[in-house]
């Protein structure tokens, strides 16, 4: 047992010794430093990173959750995302919104602290008085979180129990939600690896389609080429043949041709070889080349 | 999880040690999934040596005798989480300590534990009046005696099976009493 005395957390409200708020600062959680904007285009690009934003429910987050407020005998506890504008609910125990706009959630102010982040009564507490969630129909009044950290130091959002009562809260309670904290931590980068090692081999697949498909385009283009001079050399060996000519005349003749036609050798070749073995087909014997 | 060791003689007392157990198990279960490797194994381990001993008791003492005040549906149901438990953590102790199968059957676990817990204190443990024989309390106060330290060693741990059956056949053991 610490030896600490009891300490007023807000009107009316005192911790006991072994109670602490671990987070008190009576700012409303708004970083005033210049670099603001810049650590929070950081944080979101992380949150985008972890591609959690609008996934399907999830068991694993919902049992944590459950087991939170069963632990801490509260009705609500959610594991939240803050977003650039609003905050999003990857699993919400007790309460049915999905989502609240950034502006009033507890938890925008919530992952501006580096540890957890402790309301004991919020209609007392002058960081949350006035918040809509506190007088309004919600009613929220002890809100406790833990700032779920990347290893780069990126807050994505929290781990939060909230209650419709004020109450204390121990430092076993404390470094508890810590843990389970910890938990949903591990929890998203489970699922982060898995669609880091997904997107890896969903590339590697592309990889060797694009590479099988480009070497069949080559392939083909060889054959063609290949049945071209094919064609281009029977055509010679006719041109020859009917001209009784060698091999250079015969080839020249045929791109005299081609020159004259405004036609390509290999179709001139494959006019002088089709009319042939039709010629062929019907007059066995007769050699009458046209090109 | 070292737990006291004073001595129960009432029905309050027994009543605030189980309770004590419950509230002690809330507390360490999430405490194996913080450490990872030869740690987590070791806090897996002293946490099912305690639920060995703590789940003696009640199948034992505890459960025999609420059935003379509470519910025998309410303790029936009772019995069978915790045959359900055996066979969830015989399971776990033949996975992979830092799996994510381990991690995933684990969370789940700890929810049925504390489900388990909640309902045992409300349907059972509250309906309780009447008073605990001197035996019982000799046994109980045996099983708190056995609750009382942590396992060194993982490695020197027994299967959750085994430790549960070595505890009832202690605390069965009529030449103690």
């Amino acid at each position: 047992m610490s030896t600490k005395q009891p300490r007023r957390i807000g009107p009316g409200v005192v911790l006991p010794p072994t109670a602490v708020s671990a987070t008190e600062s009576t700012s409303a959680g708004v970083d005033s430093a210049p670099d603001s904007q810049l650590v929070e285009a950081s944080r979101i690009a992380a949150v985008r990173r972890y591609d959690i934003l609008d996934t399907p429910p999830d068991g694993a987050f919902d049992r944590i959750t459950k087991l939170a407020a069963r632990l801490f005998d509260v009705p609500i506890s959610i594991v939240s995302i803050v977003d650039s504008d609003r905050i999003w609910f990857k699993s919400h125990h007790g309460i049915d919104a999905q989502q609240v706009e950034r502006s009033p959630g507890l938890c925008a102010s919530a992952i501006l602290h580096d540890d957890v982040y402790l309301i004991t009564d919020a209609t007392s507490d002058p960081r949350t008085l006035a918040n809509p969630l506190v007088a309004g129909e919600a009613g929220f009044r002890f809100y406790a979180a833990q700032p779920l950290t990347t290893a780069e130091g990126h807050n994505l959002g929290t781990l939060c129990v909230i209650d419709h009562k004020p109450r204390l809260i121990t430092t076993d309670e404390i470094e508890l939600l810590q843990t389970l904290g910890g938990i949903v931590m591990d929890e998203l980068e489970l699922r982060r690896s898995a669609r880091t090692l997904h997107t890896i081999e969903a590339e590697r697949s592309r990889g060797s389609r694009d590479e099988a498909a480009r070497l069949q385009t080559m392939a083909d283009t060889l054959q063609v080429g290949l049945e071209s001079s094919r064609q281009i050399g029977r055509a010679v060996g006719l041109l020859m043949a009917h001209y009784d000519i060698d091999a250079e005349a015969a080839f020249e003749k045929l791109r005299g041709h081609s020159q004259d036609l405004n036609m390509k050798v290999n179709t001139i070749a494959d006019g002088i070889v089709g009319h042939h073995n039709s010629r062929d087909r019907t007059n066995p014997g007769r050699s009458d080349i046209r090109p | 999880m070292t737990q006291q060791t004073q001595q129960v003689r009432s029905v309050e007392d027994v009543i605030e040690q189980l309770k004590h157990h419950h509230k002690t198990l809330k507390a360490s279960m999430p405490e194996v999934l913080k450490v990872h490797g030869a740690d987590r194994a070791r806090a897996f381990a002293n946490l099912c040596k305690f639920l060995a001993s703590h789940e003696a008791l009640e199948q034992v003492v505890i459960h025999p005798h609420a059935r003379q005040d509470a519910s025998a549906a309410a303790v029936a149901d009772r019995i069978k989480e915790e045959e359900e438990a055996t066979q969830v953590i015989t399971a776990m102790e033949g996975l992979e300590i830092d799996s994510e199968e381990f991690r995933e059957q684990y969370t789940a676990f700890m929810l049925d534990v504390v489900e388990h817990a909640e309902h045992e204190e409300h349907e059972e443990f509250d309906k309780i009046d009447h008073p605990f024989s001197d035996e019982e309390l000799s046994r109980i106060n045996l099983a708190i005696d056995m609750l009382g330290h942590d396992t060194a060693d993982p490695t020197a741990t027994a299967p959750f099976k085994v430790m549960l059956e070595a505890s009832i056949a202690a605390l069965e053991h009529d030449d103690l009493f």
